[in-house]
């Protein structure tokens, strides 16, 4: 288990005492890599400007359920916002019902340029990786679906759904060192 | 025996670094991670995979966003509760002047009642002669150490006799480093009965309102709770309570009474059970 850093025990001093220059530290370092996650799992652009600005005041007011053994700073931001958005997907008034078809398009809308260009992105690092492996890794990490519902989904084991996805981090890991 | 390899293969690890297992399964997590270094370092690359995600699809959110949400925090973070707080710890100094005043008059009346007893106790002494008074003394500091005595004998005895139950088996449990390192104990399993006894050789006193808390890990690696104890300094090995399979044995400091899943953090002393 890593052990807090100076810096971010500074970082986290300075975000109780809500010292500007912490926020902006946060911000400009973690603000796009949380947005690209957040807007990958709602895919519009609005809810994930509201999904990351609910990060955000959830980082403030829940700082001192940070626990440095569990895991890194930006993992545990990480994991409010990527459950904050799929909550968002799922249970909010904006909630849709995800169409597991749609999702095997590229999606290639017009409408949205942000969206597609964000996507544009990442497929250029996901195409690398066998379709088996890039199908499961968009389920579990972009769409925010549980393994149980990616095996349904998929109509395989859930053993398999387990395996598969960690044989693809592994993959993704050398193409993206 | 706990299977590594499946164990990491199931894709608890996965679900760990998305928050995605319930308290006990973390801590299920979290313990083994400090036992067996393949599930730590399943763990590390799980999260740097997690953060690989992120930094590969990162998008710049629309630049006006970052005023608008610093608005937004200060608003939600209004310091509402922080005066709250502040009601509640004056109320707190009020009783606690209350209590003050209460513990100066139970102090002067006990003050009251030690000069007067001294006073008697000065008399009545004064009536024995020296020789009567040296005898009974020696009589009292001898009954002292013969009870000292028969008290440990019987410890002992006691001891040895746990440890020689035919089918225990003895578990070393060291100090974790980062939190005890000078930590000793040895954790007797009785395999017929069940039954974990604790001979606790160092461990530092437990601080008021936390008890030390013995867990073992079962087969599926799952904490189970066998006791609560409190470290006085007694030499006398402690029942604690049952346990039906075991692959660790490990001792938390937690709030007294014990908790539902072990506070990793608060790990004193752990050890393998040997299969």
């Amino acid at each position: 288990m890593k052990k807090l850093n100076l810096e971010t025990s500074e970082l986290i001093e300075g975000l109780i005492n809500k010292d500007r220059m912490a926020y902006d530290y946060l911000y400009d370092n973690y603000s796009s890599k949380l947005y690209g996650i957040a807007l990958h799992i709602t895919q519009k652009r609005d809810i994930a400007e509201d999904v990351l600005q609910e990060t955000f005041i959830k980082v403030y007011k829940h700082i001192d359920k940070y626990d440095e053994t569990r895991g890194t700073f930006f993992t545990w931001m990480l994991n409010i916002c990527r459950n904050g958005a799929i909550d968002k997907i799922r249970y909010g008034k904006e909630s849709r019902k995800i169409q597991y078809d749609s999702l095997l398009v590229d999606i290639a809308t017009n409408e949205n340029p942000e969206v597609e260009r964000a996507n544009a992105e990442l497929w250029e690092v996901l195409n690398k990786l066998e379709n088996e492996h890039k199908e499961i890794l968009k389920l579990s990490y972009y769409y925010g679906y549980a393994h149980g519902e990616i095996s349904e989904k998929l109509g395989i084991p859930l053993g398999t759904v387990k395996s598969k996805i960690r044989i693809a981090l592994r993959e993704l890991r050398k193409i993206y060192p | 025996m706990i299977d590594i390899k499946q164990y990491i293969e199931s894709g608890v690890i996965e679900e760990y670094v998305l928050g995605k297992l319930s308290e006990q399964e973390r801590a299920e997590v979290e313990c083994l991670s400090t036992t067996y270094p393949e599930i730590s370092k399943e763990v590390e690359e799980s999260l740097i995979s997690l953060t690989l995600f992120a930094e590969i699809g990162a998008t710049d959110p629309k630049p006006e966003l970052k005023e608008k949400i610093w608005e937004s925090i200060l608003i939600e973070t209004k310091p509402e509760n922080i005066i709250k707080l502040q009601q509640s710890e004056g109320t707190a100094n009020t009783s606690a002047e209350k209590s003050n005043i209460m513990n100066y008059a139970v102090a002067a009346v006990l003050a009251i009642i030690a000069i007067g007893s001294s006073y008697w106790a000065f008399q009545t002494n004064s009536q024995l002669s020296k020789a009567e008074m040296e005898i009974a003394e020696l009589n009292t500091a001898n009954k002292n150490i013969v009870s000292d005595f028969t008290t440990l004998k019987d410890i002992i005895n006691k001891n040895n006799s746990i440890y020689e139950l035919p089918k225990a088996q003895v578990i070393k449990l060291e100090g974790v480093a980062e939190k005890s390192p000078e930590s000793m104990a040895f954790a007797v399993w009785d395999k017929e009965s069940g039954n974990v006894y604790l001979d606790v050789k160092k461990l530092p006193k437990n601080p008021d309102g936390k008890q030390y808390q013995l867990w073992t890990i079962s087969d599926k690696g799952q904490p189970i709770s066998v006791g609560v104890f409190d470290q006085s300094g007694q030499k006398e090995i402690i029942n604690l309570g049952r346990a039906e399979t075991s692959i660790m044995f490990a001792v938390t400091l937690e709030k007294a009474g014990g908790v539902e899943s072990p506070t990793m953090s608060e790990m004193y002393i752990s050890g393998k059970v040997k299969s």
